[in-house]
């Protein structure tokens, strides 16, 4: 089962809200996956077990599994489309796994 | 001095230029607040003041050592003569690092003095340094030198490194002078790390702070002073212990070490205060022998049975070792706790001292103060530990302190008999500390760390005044804390309880004490969080960008569920991210993490009825002020605005909405849908 993390400035509220809504529309398209919320001083320890990032703050950092916006989440503008790009990034991350 | 005064010098001491608005960022509070800590803290300064010149920080030397003072609670620490002092100390570092020929004026000119106070000084120095069998001699092709053995010439530069340390002016200081490399010191504390990690010796807090930088100056002096030279140390052969071929083999990396060098460097590490250690010295038997020696003493001299007495003899001798070798050596251990410990505990250090013979005895020498008041700290903190049953312990705690050893020792017997109530699970380094996963009710430290544990900052050493004021604000905490109440209350009555319903009436107590409090504290227990009529309000006037975040939270203030300081914290981090602070198409969330108990979550919908600008000009009308709730009740609220937000005709219609009433409904209208 694929593990995402979500993170923000403080882990209390942005990150909360964009991880139960992803929760909510992967459980709605029966897609398994555990969605964890972080602050952003905890990335570097969460990031390491997880196999896709939300990301609700802009970092010039690069990372070894695949990013997604998250403000795209509250905001509605582009939503689909990462929500998109996340679908296939657990689908991927679940066949590395059972392969 | 309250907490927040201690905390705000911390602060100050360590920043290099402290501002007001960096100030209020970093430790959450309000302007008027560390305005009003600075008064305060002005009135008990002894001579020096701290100025506020256009929202910067401006404090003296001598103001910094007042501080530093009244952090560690020795006002004797301001002497009027300790720029002299001072002085001396960075004359004689000069004169031992480095090889310039320096003159009498050139070192006036480097130390902003005239000539004559500089010839006073050295003349002071002469006579000081006469007794620690060094010379101070002058020629005019060499200038000003500090002569002698090369053994005695490191280990009184070693000193005066670890005095300066101790100011909070010392590191600038050594690297301001040059008296030291700063790649030296990076490089010294991964390789320091990793002698550690190897040789299984566990250095304290302390230890690991000043050790690369008093090995970094000891380099200085190598580099500029590269003479071979020799010393004897037969009595620890130190080249055939475990620990010596790592050490050299960490020390690799500096080719200018000769091994001799490096010989001295391991004296330095391994005569080291420590907290755990596998070492085992050579003649271990000799000094076991003087440890049960010295418990017998004691014993006798004070007609009292230690508990544990096995263990009470390891955590001597655990002590002890390094502090022979230190002895032995020549090197002088800094304690400065000594006069007070002396003053307030004069019959247990008089005895210790006596006691401590079979330990002079292989010195050959008799131990310094410090040494023997570190000795008493823990002897005196095992004294204080009690054999009877704590039955009524209800409450975790533990004690940190950069030591970890005989300071915190005492520490932690000292609060054990404070707080009956707490069961205490150590005294540990916060080193140390970072590794364990522990769920306790309240951590008990002498330097502020951030954790979502309850945390009380107490002064090393406890006095009257510092018990009094410590045992209030715990009185304070537990009246505050509705779960910390309701777990008294059933400790108080358990063997009325039966087992299985003790959680059940602690919930219930702890929601009882909640209702008290506050109706609204309601949101901080699991649930729902209330949202009501007066959670959304309407500004008609005009807002700015710098106002709309305070116009937001002005009715959660008034609800008493936040803070100015909470407030404050938001705009900082809001006015520094507000681009990522949303829950909605151009609808912000200004909102930080709650670290006060006394904030209860709570939401605030403001509806500009003017637009009010973004720095990028874009114009929004609508911002979501967020008290964020501990236990995330606020989560499900904040999903379902966000799903509100999102139908487009819902902010149109909310901004033209002409009462909070009709708000609700179309929120409401939307939830059933």
């Amino acid at each position: 089962m694929a593990k995402i993390i979500v993170a923000c400035g403080s882990g209390v509220a942005t990150s909360q809200t964009v991880a139960s809504k992803i929760n909510k529309l992967l459980s709605e398209k029966k897609i398994k996956s555990t969605v964890e919320a972080v602050d952003i001083k905890s990335l570097d320890k969460f990031i390491k077990g997880a196999d896709v990032y939300v990301s609700i703050v802009r970092t010039n950092k690069s990372f070894q599994i695949p990013v997604i916006n998250g403000i795209a989440f509250l905001t509605g503008m582009g939503q689909d489309k990462e929500f998109e790009k996340l679908v296939n990034a657990i689908k991927e991350a679940d066949a590395h796994k059972a392969g | 001095m309250g907490l927040e005064e201690r905390e705000l010098i911390k602060h100050i001491l360590t920043q290099t230029d402290p501002s007001l608005p960096e100030i209020e960022n970093n430790l959450s509070t309000s302007r008027e607040e560390v305005i009003h800590a600075i008064h305060s803290i002005n009135t008990i300064l002894p001579h020096e003041s701290i100025d506020v010149v256009n929202g910067e920080l401006s404090i003296s030397d001598q103001c910094a050592d007042e501080l530093y003072g009244l952090l560690i609670g020795d006002e004797h620490v301001s002497a009027s003569d300790r720029n002299v002092t001072l002085r001396k100390c960075l004359i004689e570092t000069e004169l031992m690092t480095h090889q310039s020929g320096s003159s009498l004026q050139t070192l006036s000119e480097q130390f902003y003095v005239s000539k004559n106070t500089m010839f006073a000084d050295i003349k002071q120095l002469k006579e000081e340094l006469k007794n620690l069998q060094l010379n101070v001699t002058y020629s005019r092709k060499k200038g000003y030198r500090i002569e002698g053995q090369e053994y005695l010439l490191r280990n009184q530069l070693v000193h005066i490194t670890r005095n300066l340390l101790k100011t909070v002016y010392g590191k600038s200081c050594l690297t301001r002078l040059n008296f030291l490399n700063k790649e030296d010191v990076a490089l010294l504390k991964g390789k320091l790390a990793v002698i550690e990690e190897k040789t299984q010796i566990r250095l304290t807090d302390e230890q690991v702070g000043e050790l690369p930088y008093v090995l970094a100056v000891l380099m200085e002096r190598i580099r500029n002073y590269p003479e071979t030279w020799s010393f004897k140390v037969e009595k620890y052969d130190i080249r055939n212990t475990l620990e010596f071929p790592v050490i050299k083999d960490q020390l690799s990396d500096f080719p200018f070490l000769k091994e001799t060098d490096i010989l001295y460097f391991s004296l330095h590490i391994l005569s080291s205060n420590r907290i755990e250690s596998a070492m085992d010295f050579s003649n271990s038997e000799e000094i076991r022998s003087a440890v049960n020696q010295f418990v017998e003493s004691l014993k006798q001299k004070l007609a009292v049975k230690f508990i544990k007495e096995t263990n009470f003899k390891e955590k001597i001798l655990l002590h002890i070792q390094p502090a022979i070798f230190r002895n032995i050596l020549g090197f002088r251990v800094n304690n400065p706790l000594t006069g007070r410990f002396m003053n307030e505990h004069y019959d247990v250090f008089m005895t210790v001292a006596d006691a401590a013979e079979p330990f002079e005895q292989i010195i050959g020498h008799a131990l310094s103060d410090e040494e023997i008041a570190y000795l008493s700290m823990i002897v005196l903190g095992w004294l204080y530990q009690s054999e009877e049953e704590r039955g009524s312990t209800y409450f975790k705690a533990i004690v940190l302190c950069p030591n970890g050893t005989s300071v915190s020792q005492l520490l932690l017997e000292n609060l054990k008999d404070m707080f009956p109530q707490i069961e205490f699970v150590g005294a540990y380094s916060f080193r140390q500390f970072e590794g364990m996963d522990l769920a306790l009710d309240f951590i008990f430290t002498t330097i502020p760390i951030k954790s979502q544990t309850t945390t009380i900052i107490v002064p090393p050493f406890l006095e009257p005044e510092s018990r009094r004021q410590l045992r209030a604000t715990v009185a304070k905490l537990l009246k505050k804390d509705s779960g910390k109440q309701a777990k008294s209350v059933v400790n108080a009555i358990r063997s009325l309880i039966p087992d299985d319903k003790i959680s059940l009436v602690e919930s219930a107590l702890k929601s009882f004490f909640e209702d008290k409090k506050e109706p609204i504290a309601q949101n901080d227990s699991p649930g729902k969080m209330k949202f009501g009529e007066k959670n959304i309000s309407f500004i008609d006037g005009v807002a700015s960008w710098k106002d709309c975040v305070e116009v937001t939270f002005d009715p959660i203030l008034r609800r008493g569920n936040c803070e100015n300081d909470y407030v404050h914290a938001c705009k900082k981090v809001f006015y520094e991210h507000y681009k990522n602070m949303l829950i909605g198409p151009n609808i912000y969330l200004p909102h930080t993490e709650s670290m006060n108990p006394s904030e209860h979550a709570d939401v605030q919908i403001a509806i500009f009825r003017r637009p009010v600008v973004n720095p990028e000009g874009v114009p929004f009308q609508i911002m979501v002020g967020l008290v964020p709730s501990r236990s995330n009740v606020h989560v499900p609220l904040l999903l379902r605005l966000n799903d509100f937000f999102l139908k487009s005709e819902s902010i149109p219609k909310i901004i033209h909405a002409g009462s909070a009433k009709e708000v609700l409904d179309l929120f409401e209208r939307r939830r059933g849908q």
